[in-house]
């Protein structure tokens, strides 16, 4: 190294050392997979259409809870509306069951707070039935008609797993993965740039980051995703390129999105409903379609007829800029699973759950009504100066 | 008649790999040797098999030939000879033929006094073809990963690979591929252009040459690589378009499972984004 | 072993600098340089410079400036001016062009900036073909380059301009921005039924593989004869020296045919244009002449068939009637 006069030794040591740094970077500051990989296959043979799982990645801590069930107990004759007076959704639910749900509530919602999380406490610490319940207590009971509906629901999403509260709540008072609508904070006449961005710039993951216009789209409004043409040759187009009259383009960008923030949450991708090469082709598509298709309907239904509307009654840390409630989408309840909670039986221990006929599909005058009430509140309920999407 | 008026000279014997130098002759233009003869039996019994395949099958439409690999369940073994075994079979002699081609080249580079650029280029390619059909394929388990032979039915295992993690432009190693295809594209247009350029130019122009590559890419675009720079940079990035292809598809599923957009996550939990609350995105103003 | 494979200049003369070759007008115009930089030399031609300005390099630069710096403002005023947000989000920043039906100017909050953008980056990019054009005319050599400059203007244009212009709406142009730009490309891929069915996108691709591989034969070719001088081209076209008759006879050893020193050129070229003109075309007819190209591919039997087990063998009734309610595709 004596007689180096073009530094050789100095340019192949630094690119050596930016070399190693860029790789040793990319390789311990990521996550990685590695094999064995399982896989599992929805389609034909040889067609690439399967989900790979990976035994070796650490498993969401959600996802290996234990479902707490309380001790079956022998029915008391009486029901609870007869035995408690103010029992709305589970009147007719034997006294005893009824205890023993309530129970079973609290494990899987406040299991720290327990009965006083919902109802007022009195002098003493103890639960006080009679005196005014806190904001929970009217959550838990339109919670609580969400879940009957739901079960109820003849059509193949639920079943025969069936829904609970801890589907969803886990132990927590608040669902680990739900969804705020992002509010513009410049009104488009106050600015002479475009839509800021609809990705929120405080997220930790991909997954919040995403705008959220596309679960809007989809599991809130009830718009059509059928963007994708299907015939050869561009006849009557105007009506598909500008679907209720937003441009085909933007709706088709957050069909993609929703379809992949599903995929995500449910622990799949693309191939386990479609073929890809004709997307929108039933024909060509895997069983599992047409649960996903229930879902979303389930879903959208939860979100308008359940959740949205408690923006009226949840205190403000519970709402999002634009004055919403937090809602759920898929991930929600799968956390990442195809049947959450491994599969966990769970309606068949808890027949109180379930509504005693399904409810009929919203009329539109229903849906009209509903967002004229969600609208109102959370224009209300917005932070200053937010504005509150359609 | 097949040989050129100066070739001659250069058909010299010996210089092969093996020792001996085995089937060291011609054929019409074709040089043989014994790579050749490998090429030749690979070649025959890969093509034979397709053609039965495509005979045993539905159809003689060529955009619809489909030769499938063996389904999941068997794994890493052999398949029956009609459920993917046929695959298998082409898949050996596909590598086969490769392998003795770049072989045969560099015979042929020794007898010419070449360097081995041109093989080891092709090499990139088989890495890519073999990363594909039994790289992947053993890292996930299954030979049924493999890509079926059948031209729009590997597009449609394209297609789906690419959906199996939900945007796949979102893979950066497939961003560094895709990159440099159209960079090597952009390139090679501009060293075939610039070469027609100088010996073709317009009526009453004399022949130009280097000088006057230079100084035209140093006039519009202020560097001129120069013509054996130009070489070593068309050749580092059609191997590396190749070697990232292999690196983008090899990542997908045996070290990443889920969807490539999913993968940032690590982007945005850098520990300088410090808190940005903006107007409109949380409660606090 | 490098050395002897010819992978980097292992020694570099330094000589005189290269003077430019007398033009009229580019005394005036001359810019930059030259300089020396034996880190490049080690790869290629040490010599940076010296260059040439003009008047349409300073058009070229200047719109090109402008529309680069009306993308940036935007991304940073729709960051907030939070230069931490604005860096955060670099590669998601979009700025997309106007929405609904029409081709009229729109307000700048409304896709005007991205039509102001998009302007100004055409012209940049014109204003760059005629610098390309001009300086290989004042040079004496064919215009071959700006030829091939104009295929990939062709494909821009295409994408951003003729395809919008046929169906009459901004909304089906792409956006300016890193990750958007790709998810423009997912998007109208799905929107249009399946772009691996489009036989222009199918050619394009094929052009585009085609020119890698031409590439590395040749680079491979032109480094492994450079000991015999192989990179001067231009020379050994007029006056075939070994270098030429030992690439010849590798392929044509190889493979049984081979191309000369000009006629590969021409080769490459070729690849390399169709790549822009095929793309271009394949990108016109979307959605334009075809709507659905999986469809398209059906009916002209490129589609093979699949196994039906797996698949579904009906699509449940209710189901059916809610996507017959809901259907924006017409009859």
């Amino acid at each position: 190294m004596a007689r180096d006069p073009q530094h050789r030794g100095l340019v192949y040591g630094l690119s050596g050392v930016a070399a190693v740094a860029a790789a040793v970077f990319l390789l311990v500051v990521p996550e990685w997979d590695a094999p064995p990989i399982v896989s599992v296959e929805h389609g034909p043979d040889a067609l690439a259409m399967n989900t790979f799982l990976t035994p070796g990645r650490g498993v969401d801590p959600l996802n290996v809870l234990e479902f707490p069930v309380p001790d079956p107990v022998a029915d008391r004759g009486v029901t609870a509306g007869e035995a408690y007076g103010d029992v709305e959704v589970l009147a007719d639910l034997d006294a005893a069951q009824f205890d023993r749900l309530m129970v079973a509530v609290t494990e899987w919602v406040a299991p720290n707070e327990g009965c006083t999380f919902c109802h007022a406490a009195g002098a003493d610490g103890a639960p006080d039935y009679e005196a005014e319940p806190p904001y929970t207590f009217a959550v838990a009971r339109e919670m609580l008609t969400m879940v009957r509906e739901m079960n109820a629901d003849p059509r193949p999403h639920v079943q025969p797993q069936g829904v609970t509260c801890f589907s969803c709540h886990r132990g927590q008072n608040v669902p680990v993965y739900t969804w705020n609508r992002a509010g513009e904070w410049a009104p488009a006449s106050e600015r002479w740039y475009g839509k800021p961005p609809e990705w929120i710039r405080t997220a930790r993951t991909i997954r919040d980051f995403m705008p959220r216009e596309a679960f809007s789209d989809f599991i809130l409004h009830d718009r059509s995703a059928m963007v994708q043409a299907q015939h050869i040759y561009p006849e009557q187009q105007s009506a598909r390129r500008f679907p209720e009259g937003t441009p085909a383009f933007e709706r088709a960008e957050h069909v993609y999105l929703f379809m992949m923030q599903m995929s995500d949450g449910l622990g799949v991708n693309c191939t386990a409903c479609h073929n890809s090469r004709a997307f929108y082709d039933w024909g060509q598509s895997t069983p599992l379609r047409v649960p996903a298709w229930y879902a979303i309907d389930q879903t959208r239904r939860a979100n308008l007829a359940h959740i949205s509307p408690l923006a009226a009654v949840l205190p403000a840390e519970r709402l999002g800029p634009a004055g919403d409630a937090m809602k759920a989408n898929c991930m929600t309840c799968h956390v990442g699973q195809l049947r959450p909670l491994n599969g966990t039986e769970m309606i068949s221990h808890f027949p109180g759950l379930v509504a005693p006929s399904p409810s009929p599909p919203l009329t539109d005058e229903e849906s009209d009504e509903l967002w004229e009430f969600i609208h109102a509140a959370e224009r209300e309920r917005a932070a200053p100066g937010v504005r509150v999407p359609d | 008649m097949s040989t050129l008026s100066y070739e001659r000279k250069y058909r010299v014997a010996g210089g092969g790999l093996l020792p001996g130098t085995p089937f060291d002759f011609w054929i019409g233009p074709f040089y043989v040797g014994f790579f050749g003869v490998t090429t030749l039996i690979f070649s025959i019994v890969g093509i034979g098999f397709i053609l039965y395949a495509a005979a045993i099958g539905p159809t003689w439409n060529p955009w619809q030939i489909t030769i499938s690999p063996p389904p999941l369940s068997v794994g890493l073994g052999i398949a029956p000879l009609h459920e993917g075994g046929i695959w298998q079979i082409v898949t050996v002699c596909a590598l086969g033929a490769f392998t003795s081609w770049a072989l045969r080249q560099v015979e042929i580079a020794r007898k010419l006094g070449m360097g081995y650029h041109i093989p080891f280029a092709f090499a990139a390619a088989i890495l890519a073809y073999a990363t594909l059909t039994v790289i992947r394929p053993m890292l996930l388990g299954g030979w049924g990963h493999g890509f079926p032979y059948g031209i729009f039915a590997h597009l449609d295992w394209v297609s789906n690979v690419g959906y199996q993690y939900l945007h796949f432009h979102y893979n950066p190693a497939h961003m560094i591929a895709v990159t440099l295809f159209f960079t090597t594209t952009l390139v090679l247009a501009m060293h075939g252009g610039v070469i027609q350029a100088v010996v073709n130019p317009p009526l009453g122009e004399h022949v130009k040459y280097g000088e006057h590559e230079n100084q035209y890419f140093r006039d519009t675009i202020f560097y001129s690589i120069g013509p054996i720079g130009l070489h070593r940079l068309g050749w580092f990035l059609a191997i590396n378009a190749g070697v990232w292809s292999a690196i983008c598809i090899l990542i997908s599923g045996p070290f990443w499972v889920e969807g490539w957009p999913y993968w940032y996550d690590w982007y945005l939990q850098l520990p300088f984004w410090d808190e940005l609350d903006l107007p409109g995105l949380s409660r606090v103003m | 072993m490098a050395r002897f494979h010819s992978l980097y200049s292992s020694i570099q003369i330094h000589g005189p600098k290269d003077e430019a070759i007398p033009v009229p007008g580019r005394d005036r115009f001359g810019i930059l340089g030259p300089y020396i930089s034996t880190w490049l030399g080690k790869i290629g031609d040490p010599q940076i410079g010296r260059s040439y300005l003009g008047w349409w390099g300073i058009a070229s630069l200047a719109t090109g400036t402008a529309s680069f710096m009306i993308m940036g403002f935007n991304f940073w005023a729709m960051a907030d001016w939070n230069t931490v947000a604005f860096i955060r989000g670099m590669a998601w920043h979009k700025l997309a062009p106007p929405t609904g039906p029409g081709l009229h100017l729109r307000a700048l909050p409304d896709g005007g900036w991205w039509q102001i953008a998009g302007l100004l980056l055409t012209i940049s990019i014109l204003c760059w073909w005629a610098r390309l054009y001009t300086r290989a005319r004042a040079l004496g050599i064919g215009t071959h380059i700006p030829w091939a400059f104009a295929s990939a203007i062709w494909l821009f244009l295409c994408i951003g301009l003729f395809r919008p212009l046929i169906m009459g709406t901004w909304e089906e142009a792409p956006p300016f921005g890193i990750i958007p730009h790709l998810n423009w490309t997912a998007t109208i891929s799905v929107l249009y039924g399946n772009f691996y069915y489009n036989p222009f996108h199918c050619l394009s691709i094929v052009f585009l593989y085609g020119s890698v591989l031409l590439w590395a034969m040749h680079g491979g070719t032109i480094l492994a004869t450079s000991r015999f001088g192989g990179e001067r081209e231009a020379e050994d076209i007029v006056d075939r020296g070994t270098a030429v008759e030992r690439g010849s006879l590798f392929w044509r050893w190889t493979m049984g045919f081979n191309a000369n020193f000009e006629s590969i050129h021409r080769w490459i070229y070729w690849f390399a244009l169709l790549v822009g003109v095929t793309g271009g075309l394949g990108v016109l007819l979307t959605g334009t002449v075809v709507d659905n190209w999986y469809l398209w591919g059906v009916k002209w039997g490129l589609a093979p068939p699949y196994p039906a087990g797996p698949f579904l063998d009906a699509i449940p009734e209710d189901i059916a009637r809610a996507i017959a309610e809901r259907q924006i595709d017409g009859p």
